[in-house]
């Protein structure tokens, strides 16, 4: 029987620093096992990383399926990320998954993508997002709303600025205070939501953020007009094993490792609203 | 249905004379306490009961509160070595264990083997047997019946033992313990269905202490999500987890890391417990129970509600330890009963 708490032994390829240091530095870090992808994944699930002596924390692989790599764009505050941090290009990470479910991508054929992200929350989105641009034939659109707090802030700026340039996709960027230079929409996501109105017409949703960023998303998607088969985020919780058995990342009869971390809002409206991003 | 009669003492001969196998009974019953190994100064238990139920169930048998999962070595370059530990356990079979107990490997098999199992407990689980013993003699905190059991239920078991007098009956429950099936078997003498019944029957008294249902309990816990009465339930929680600790099916557990130094050291999976605020509490503070009441909530309806709903039992065997153990007297099966309707 495979023991699944044994991790895979890879390499770090290539370190990008997100945001600058301070008290919320994001790192990405780029994966993999003799050039390949250490294992394969669907666009939405998690991978738990290794930083031994301190510990094990469930990442959202930020980048979609290619077979080539594993990207985790990681927010540095806890132990185990302060010690991920310190990596350097060409150092070895242990780390286990693929673990979750996914976005179900394939029933989206032929719709409209709309991605509502905010702050290190755009970084399970970029799998899904990454996806539909890859696979650009296979779907109508992709509009993509991120904001952070400031320019320095935006992690992946220079994609979105190439996703904007080549027009694969239209992207909505918002900072929350003016700055000089600054072209794009001054404001919440929500505000940019609100102002560009887009439309539920053969469209699906997926927004992921802080707590708030969720509830306030959620509820101005319901205004637009999407439905909870149109709606989904992808939720975390605090995860050790990662396969349903340790119990504390369950919403109710739900593990959000197992059964989530993707939910439609229709699914998630049926769970018991403990923690959830409404109460 | 197979039941044979035999003598307790031949079936004494039959466990003592076992070759590389270690039988484990229940051992101080009462404050402290747990299943020893039948040697030669242990007494095999001839009879079963609240009186003969040790304080410590006996889960930690195939699910330790301490296991290493895997040993590391670091590199002052980067290299990382890993290497799984060995987390088999050589043939063990319990023996008397209460019903209550008994049904704890029901619970526990759902909870950890079903779809991706927890490795360790898969492999000692392959090597493990249980013995079971019907209950003669309640306590005042025993509630096997109002969670589906009863004094003479068989769940959990693989093989289950009726004492009658100077003879047992011993019914044959699954394959898991053929072996020694086919030890006793030919010694025995076989028990017709009539038989059976007149001797399980005495096992048959209800326990009603606390007398409350599963018909309709999980869908009247889940209406009662919201209620007030969480809080009065759990205002004298002081959040130790001894309810958890000593509970026969609690299962939940943390994994952390044990350096030796900063370049090896060992990876740890350790019981935990839903009543310590950190179980849930997330790096950036947000914490989904972060208040005892909620904790406590998680608890009983883990037990009554979700694992009932997701597995077809419920996570509680009804020994009675979360109330008996408790240090300012919570008592979950009160709680079920304010919330989930009394029979």
């Amino acid at each position: 029987m495979k023991d699944e708490y044994l991790p895979v032994v890879a390499e770090v390829t290539d370190i990008r620093t997100d945001t600058p240091p301070g008290d919320r530095m994001i790192k990405t870090l780029r994966v993999q096992k003799d050039g390949r992808a250490p294992f394969a994944h669907l666009p939405g699930q998690c991978a738990m990383l290794s930083a031994f002596g301190k510990g094990e924390s469930m990442i959202s692989i930020a980048c979609p399926p290619n077979g080539e790599y594993l990207e985790f764009s990681i927010l540095i505050q806890g132990g185990v990320t302060t010690a991920l941090q310190y990596l350097e290009k060409g150092e070895k990470i242990a780390l286990r998954g693929p673990y979750g479910n996914n976005f179900p991508v394939d029933e989206w054929k032929g719709k409209r993508i709309v991605i509502v992200g905010g702050g290190i929350g755009i970084a399970p989105l970029r799998s899904i997002f990454g996806h539909v641009v890859r696979h650009s034939t296979d779907y109508a659109g992709l509009d993509i709303f991120y904001g952070a707090r400031d320019t320095a802030s935006i992690i992946y700026k220079q994609e979105f600025f190439d996703l904007m340039k080549t027009k694969k996709a239209n992207v909505h960027l918002s900072i929350d205070r003016p700055e000089p230079d600054w072209s794009h929409f001054v404001g919440f996501v929500a505000a940019n939501l609100t102002r560009v109105a887009p439309s539920p017409q053969n469209a699906i949703a997926i927004t992921c953020g802080p707590p708030i960023h969720i509830k306030v998303t959620l509820d101005i998607l319901k205004k637009l007009g999407f439905s909870g088969d149109q709606v989904y985020t992808t939720l975390e919780r605090k995860m050790k094993c990662g396969f349903g058995k340790c119990g504390r990342c369950n919403i109710g009869q739900v593990y959000t490792c197992t059964n989530g971390p993707v939910f439609s809002l229709s699914r998630l409206s049926k769970l018991l609203p403990e923690g959830l991003p409404d109460k | 249905m197979t039941v044979i009669r035999t003598s307790a003492g031949r079936l004494e001969q039959v466990l003592r004379g076992l070759q590389d196998v270690r039988v484990l009974v229940p051992s101080g019953a009462g404050r402290k306490g747990g299943y020893v190994e039948l040697g030669p100064a242990v007494k095999l238990p001839c009879e079963c009961g609240d009186h003969t139920k040790p304080s410590s169930p006996p889960k930690g048998v195939v699910f330790p509160n301490n296991e290493t999962l895997l040993s590391y070595t670091l590199g002052v370059k980067g290299e990382i070595a890993v290497e799984g530990a060995d987390r088999s356990m050589g043939r063990t079979i319990l023996y008397g264990t209460p019903p209550c107990d008994t049904a704890s490997f029901q619970v526990l098999d759902s909870a950890l083997l079903k779809d991706m199992p927890e490795p360790g407990y898969a492999r000692k689980r392959d090597a493990f047997g249980v013995i079971g013993m019907a209950c003669s003699r309640q306590g005042r905190w025993c509630l096997c019946t109002s969670v589906g059991l009863s004094p003479r239920s068989t769940q959990g078991a693989d093989l289950m033992v009726f004492p009658d007098g100077e003879n047992l009956l011993v019914e044959k429950v699954t394959g898991r313990l053929d072996d020694l099936w086919k030890m006793l078997e030919p010694g025995g003498e076989k028990v017709t269905k009539e038989a059976f019944e007149a001797v399980a029957r005495k096992y048959d008294f209800p326990v009603e202490n606390f007398p409350f249902e599963a018909e309709g309990l999980a869908d009247a816990l889940e209406k009662n999500f919201d209620s007030p009465y969480w809080k009065e339930f759990s205002e004298r929680c002081v959040s130790c987890g001894i309810c958890t600790f000593l509970c026969p099916t609690c299962h939940c557990f943390d994994i952390v890391d044990a350096p030796n130094d900063e370049l090896s050291g060992r990876r740890v999976r350790t019981w935990d417990t839903c009543q310590f605020p950190e179980f849930t509490g997330e790096t950036s503070a947000h914490n989904p129970r972060k208040d005892k009441w909620m904790r406590q909530r998680q608890r009983v309806l883990h037990k009554f509600l979700y694992h009932y709903r997701n597995h077809g039992h419920m996570m509680c065997t009804g020994c009675g330890r979360c109330i008996r153990y408790c240090p300012v007297d919570i008592n979950i099966a009160e709680g079920v009963m304010r919330l989930g309707g009394v029979r």
